[in-house]
């Protein structure tokens, strides 16, 4: 019985360890974002237009 | 190497939304010159290079910098503290190395409302003619301001002096890319590599038309700025490229992101380009309607010397490289086979497996890529100790402690065989035409044609752009170190990217470095007035006459009934046959034909066997008498 129940704890150990993993390389997934062309050509749809003097002004350079 | 570096700090460890704009703290500016510091000295593969062709010590300049951020009272400005760093990547005239600045500058362009080429006059001196002028801005301007205006002044100073010194601030490599560069960014800049122009207002001198009086005009420098939803505006990556191909880039990223924008700003303008007799596009020789950003014009083109296919590919920046490439191979089977022009001006490069595997499609011979070397460092051989995609280089870096070399021994980034998967789709003659914003990926795409004596290259500048480099963003450098001094993201949403293996050229010009140096034309074309205003009409009458001297052969292959295959073939002398790599049978000598003849050649199943592929490859004599493999072609069985 005891010798079930530590196989038992020591593969929920091992899920557990390789679901960590697998969440963590998906957060890394998330983190870097390669666009795609798709994506790329919306947000240059959804671009505005303003003077050098207003960027300027807003972006203190 | 330890250089104490902080721990990236809350916002800017991995897992942490970064902050989208403000300014840079003291302990953010560290960061990133720690950051640059330790990249340069370990990962930068040209940096033996460039210190010795340019004198430059990015090293001691960001020391300095460094010091200079920590002490001197009062602080650098953050305007003074990021020109400085751009100026230090700057100087090292590569285009593939840069700081990428944060917002707000990232996401933004400067640009004015029209385009300048240049071009050489009739008595041999440079113009600097109006290509394009957006055309909602037309209603605003002197309609004497138009496509072929000459513009002699700018802001007081003769425009050819304005060129040269523009070009000095660029990180052009050889002459003609500085040149190329500084032309370019006359009239449009990004933000995230460069500061805004110090002038809100450019005042021009222009003649109306040859031979007209000149005039003024003033121009306000506007800001466009990308949409700041969805994934692309958070994207640390201009290459678009996924999975492992991200680390297969050679791109000049800012070329890039302008080519995008400028597309956007005059659409309108490229739709009224007028309809010009030489250019036959038809429906049937058009890209598909999501392969057009990458080949935006084809077709055939009428010459006086004969009638031929045309290609502009504008970009190779491609999520996949196979897709394209089929495309590709749809558009030429439609053009004439009497010859192709290629075209790949302005094309700043991108997935390098793209431009290297399709160099098989314009020749019988077997391609053999280029060859990619890390810089021999503790860091390189920790980076290519992590992926098994870099072990082949991991072996030779390490053994570098013994021999001393300066760079690992180069290897493809890809298997030989993936580059020879397809074979020639194009059996004509082909002429590529270059100019010197040809960059990194086409750089390899045009030494690939030349090392492999595809064809002629015909070039609107001396050389090409001269990056040969393959280029790494710091995120995915970031990502492969896993190491707490390399956060994901940096302060501010900063940016790097880094030239990480360097690029060897093969065939006769074995060895020889692309960087800095890039690939020579054979023949040179000047630009004239007439091809900017009527789609390049002698640039394309000139490849015309290179390509009528060249021989035209065919060799094609067809099932005919079962147990037999049909051959067409047209100037060839002999014909040899294998299946998969083993030949059937002695060569098969032919009398060499100006027209396209056909004959059968029995394959029966018990000749086949296993085999699953039929080559031809097709001789013809040369001068001298030695036959020369001209054509080649294959059969799925």
């Amino acid at each position: 019985m005891n010798k079930k129940k530590s196989s038992q704890m020591k593969k929920r150990s091992k899920k557990s360890l390789s679901t960590t993993a697998s969440k963590k390389k998906q957060s890394m997934r998330d983190i870097i974002v390669t666009p795609t062309r798709q994506q790329i050509e919306a947000s240059i749809q959804q671009g505005t237009t303003q003077t050098l003097a207003d960027f300027r002004k807003s972006a203190r350079l | 190497m330890s250089r104490g570096r902080s721990k990236g700090s809350g916002a800017n460890s991995a897992g942490a939304a970064p902050s989208r704009t403000g300014q840079l703290s003291p302990a953010d500016r560290k960061e990133l010159i720690d950051t640059a510091l330790d990249l340069i000295e370990t990962l930068y593969v040209h940096l033996p290079l460039k210190r010795a062709m340019y004198a430059v010590n990015p090293l001691q300049r960001l020391k300095l910098l460094l010091r200079r951020s920590e002490v001197q009272v009062p602080a650098l400005q953050e305007r003074e503290f990021l020109n400085e760093l751009l100026t230090i990547f700057c100087q090292l005239r590569d285009l593939h190395t840069n700081f990428v600045l944060p917002e707000p500058s990232r996401s933004r362009f400067a640009f004015l409302p029209f385009e300048l080429e240049r071009c050489v006059g009739d008595s041999d001196e440079d113009m600097y003619v109006v290509s394009q002028v957006r055309p909602v801005e037309e209603a605003n301007i002197d309609p004497d301001f138009h496509r072929g205006s000459i513009v002699t002044y700018w802001n007081g100073t003769p425009i050819r002096a304005v060129v040269a010194a523009n070009a000095e601030r660029e990180a052009g490599s050889n002459p003609a890319a500085r040149l190329a560069q500084g032309l370019s960014a006359l009239t449009i800049r990004w933000l995230g590599q460069s500061l805004p122009p110090d002038e809100e207002w450019v005042d021009i001198v222009f003649l109306p038309d040859l031979g007209k009086e000149p005039k003024q005009i003033r121009f306000q420098w506007k800001v466009f700025q990308r949409g700041q939803t969805g994934a692309a505006a958070t994207a640390t990556a201009i290459a678009i490229a996924q999975g492992k191909k991200r680390f297969m880039i050679g791109m000049d990223a800012r070329g890039e992101s302008e080519r995008q924008i400028r597309r956007h700003l005059f659409t309108e303008a490229q739709k009224r380009a007028p309809h010009v007799k030489h250019f036959r596009e038809g429906a049937s020789s058009g890209a598909m309607k999501w392969a057009r950003e990458v080949f935006p014009v084809c077709g055939d083109v009428r010459t006086s010397s004969g009638l031929f296919g045309y290609v502009r590919i504008a970009t190779f920046n491609v999520d996949d490289d196979r897709k394209y490439i089929r495309e590709f191979v749809r558009i030429i089977s439609g053009l004439s086979q009497k010859g192709l022009i290629l075209d790949v001006r302005g094309n700043g490069g991108g997935l390098i497996l793209f431009g290297e595997r399709m160099l098989q499609l314009l020749t019988p011979r077997p391609i053999d890529p280029a060859r990619f070397s890390f810089l021999n460092s503790g860091r390189t051989q920790d980076l290519t100790s992590r992926d098994p995609d870099f072990w082949a280089w991991r072996d030779s870096i390490a053994q570098s402690i013994e021999t001393g070399t300066e760079y690992s021994q180069g290897f493809p980034l890809d298997p030989v065989a993936s580059y020879n998967d397809i074979g020639q789709k194009y059996q004509g003659p082909v002429v590529l035409i270059t100019d010197a914003l040809c960059y990194s990926t086409t750089d390899i795409f045009a030494a690939g044609f030349q090392d492999h004596k595809i064809g002629v290259i015909l070039g609107v500048d001396d050389t090409t752009g001269a990056g040969g480099a393959n280029v790494w963003e710091y995120s995915y450098i970031a990502q492969l170190l896993a190491d707490h001094r390399f956060p994901i993201h940096l302060p501010q949403q900063a940016s790097f990217r880094f030239a990480v293996r360097r690029v060897t050229r093969v065939g006769e010009n074995s060895g020889v470095l692309l960087e800095d140096l890039g690939v020579k034309a054979e023949e040179r074309h000047n630009m004239t007035r007439r091809d900017i205003l009527e789609r390049n009409v002698d640039l394309i009458e000139h490849a015309g006459k290179i390509l009528k001297k060249s021989p035209v052969q065919r060799l094609l292959v067809e099932k005919q009934r079962p147990g037999t295959v049909r051959i067409g073939y047209e100037n060839l002398d002999r014909i040899d046959v294998y299946l998969d790599d083993r030949p059937v049978r002695a060569s098969l000598n032919v009398k060499r034909s100006s027209r396209l003849k056909y004959r059968s050649l029995p394959l029966t199943r018990k000749m086949s066997g296993s085999a699953r592929e039929l080559r031809l490859q097709g001789f013809r004599s040369n001068p001298q008498g030695q036959p020369e493999l001209v054509a080649a072609t294959r059969l799925v069985l």
